[in-house]
């Protein structure tokens, strides 16, 4: 146990040198790497607030983005049920229209088939009862009636107004006095006599009249001058009563 | 005169100065505690490997140190201090090779190891604080007290460097008493103990320091303290 002073001295050296050395090649170094590392990992949690601060921003954007969208989708929703109420209204409207003018075309098609029916099945009545008439008449047909509707031919010339007389005159003229008579049988000497006389002096001139039968009128005359005709036979008149009741 | 086992002898001469197995020793430890600094350095990386990761754990663990117990010169100080500690643990563990003693077995290396702390405490203490506020702190509380601070520096310098001497000194004579006395496998434990004890030396010589250098400093900071309250 004694003391070295050259050990003493080199000992010191020997320190302050690795001082220096570990100064130089391990704590600058080391240091210097985790202040570095320590700057990046500042700088990342820099970032990671920053980013976080806006992702925080970011989201309570979107969310009141959202809860717009979330209100404007029900105010749409809204608009668009009430659209749809309305328009569901106006077509049931529509519809109760269509139907009630469907309907009110229906009843008057209905009434009309059923006046049509009617009208149909009274002018079929008609007919069986003009038929019937007819059918009756011709049975009761006879000279007696033949007469009597003769002598009612002669009266209604005498029955005539002015006009009618006018109009006969103008047709006798229109057909140079040629008339004809159409008769359900033969006419009498007597009767044609009688009966140019008639026309000849209500025509102011003498007339040739040309003779018809005709069994289809069942008893009477139908008396033609052009245009104008004048009958009084039975199927004219069941005819005309048959027209009067179908009108 | 017998020899024992235990002397430091000296290798050779270059002039007058006569270079021992301690010093021998001594460059050894510094050349390859350069070299590896140096190798591990050269591969700094952001993302750090094993050895990377061991070196900042140390290098972080030395500073943290430091800053407990001085905080406001922490990059003053952990140069010294950290050199001083991972110097002293070589030094101690390096008595576990065989045909090699720990150079802080020599009295004159923890002598000039303990001169150099000895030397720092005013060194620091004067650059940070200013030669005459620094020596002022020997006047206080009363100017009588000086002779006290001063047989204080000497005697706790004194004990720095016995204490290390003292207790690597006999741990290696411990050691040599057994595999005298015991023989091959008998000093296993001690040499296990010598591992702690290496490592507890080194801590209380490298924290004694830094306590001794932080007191320098901050004796004259208190009094600012106290001035401004």
């Amino acid at each position: 146990m004694e003391l070295n002073w050259s050990t003493f001295i080199l000992e010191i050296i020997n320190f302050l040198v690795l001082v220096w050395i570990l100064k130089k090649f391990l704590y600058r170094p080391v240091l210097a790497a985790l202040q570095q590392r320590q700057e990046k990992i500042e700088q990342k949690l820099d970032e990671a607030a920053k980013l976080k601060t806006e992702g925080i921003e970011l989201e309570q954007l979107y969310q009141g983005r959202m809860e717009d969208w979330k209100r404007e989708k029900q105010q749409a929703r809204d608009e668009l049920h009430q659209e749809i109420q309305a328009q569901r209204v106006e077509k049931l409207e529509q519809l109760e229209r269509e139907l009630t003018s469907e309907r009110e075309k229906a009843a008057v098609i209905e009434q009309r088939h059923q006046t049509e029916a009617q009208q149909q099945y009274q002018h079929h009545a008609h007919q069986q009862g003009a038929r019937f008439a007819a059918s009756l008449l011709s049975s009761l047909a006879g000279s007696e009636l033949e007469q009597r509707l003769f002598d009612l031919l002669l009266e209604t010339f005498d029955q005539l107004n002015q006009e009618q007389l006018n109009k006969l005159r103008d047709n006798c003229k229109s057909t140079e006095n040629k008339i004809t008579i159409v008769s359900a049988s033969e006419l009498s000497d007597n009767h044609k006599k009688r009966l140019k006389e008639k026309l000849s002096r209500f025509c102011e001139q003498s007339v040739e009249l040309e003779y018809q039968v005709d069994s289809a009128l069942i008893a009477g005359l139908r008396l033609i001058v052009g245009a104008w005709v004048l009958h009084l036979n039975l199927r004219d008149e069941l005819k005309d009563f048959a027209d009067l009741i179908h009108e | 005169m017998r020899q024992t086992g235990l002397e430091i002898n000296t290798v050779f001469h270059l002039g007058s100065l006569a270079i021992t197995t301690t010093v021998i020793t001594t460059w050894f430890i510094v050349l390859i505690l350069g070299l590896v600094c140096w190798l591990i350095t050269q591969r700094l990386s952001d993302r750090p490997g094993p050895v990377q990761t061991a070196t900042e754990a140390l290098v972080t663990i030395i500073e943290n140190a430091v800053a407990d117990v001085a905080p406001q010169q922490v990059k003053q100080l952990t140069p010294f201090i950290g050199s001083l500690w991972i110097f002293l643990v070589i030094n101690n563990l390096s008595g576990l090779i065989p045909g090699v003693h720990s150079p802080t077995r020599d009295l004159s290396a923890t002598s000039a190891l303990a001169i150099v702390v000895f030397l720092s405490v005013h060194w620091y203490g004067i650059r940070i604080q200013g030669i005459r506020n620094y020596l002022s702190h020997y006047l206080r509380p009363s100017p009588i007290l000086l002779p006290m601070h001063i047989v204080s520096e000497i005697t706790r310098t004194v004990a720095l460097a016995i204490r290390l001497f003292g207790n690597m000194m006999s741990l290696e004579m411990a050691a040599l008493l057994i595999l005298l006395v015991a023989g091959f496998l008998a000093p296993v434990p001690i040499l296990m103990l010598h591992i702690i004890e290496a490592l507890v030396q080194a801590y209380i010589f490298g924290m004694l320091a830094l306590v001794y250098v932080a007191g320098g400093i901050q004796s004259q900071q208190l009094k600012q303290y106290k001035t401004m309250e």
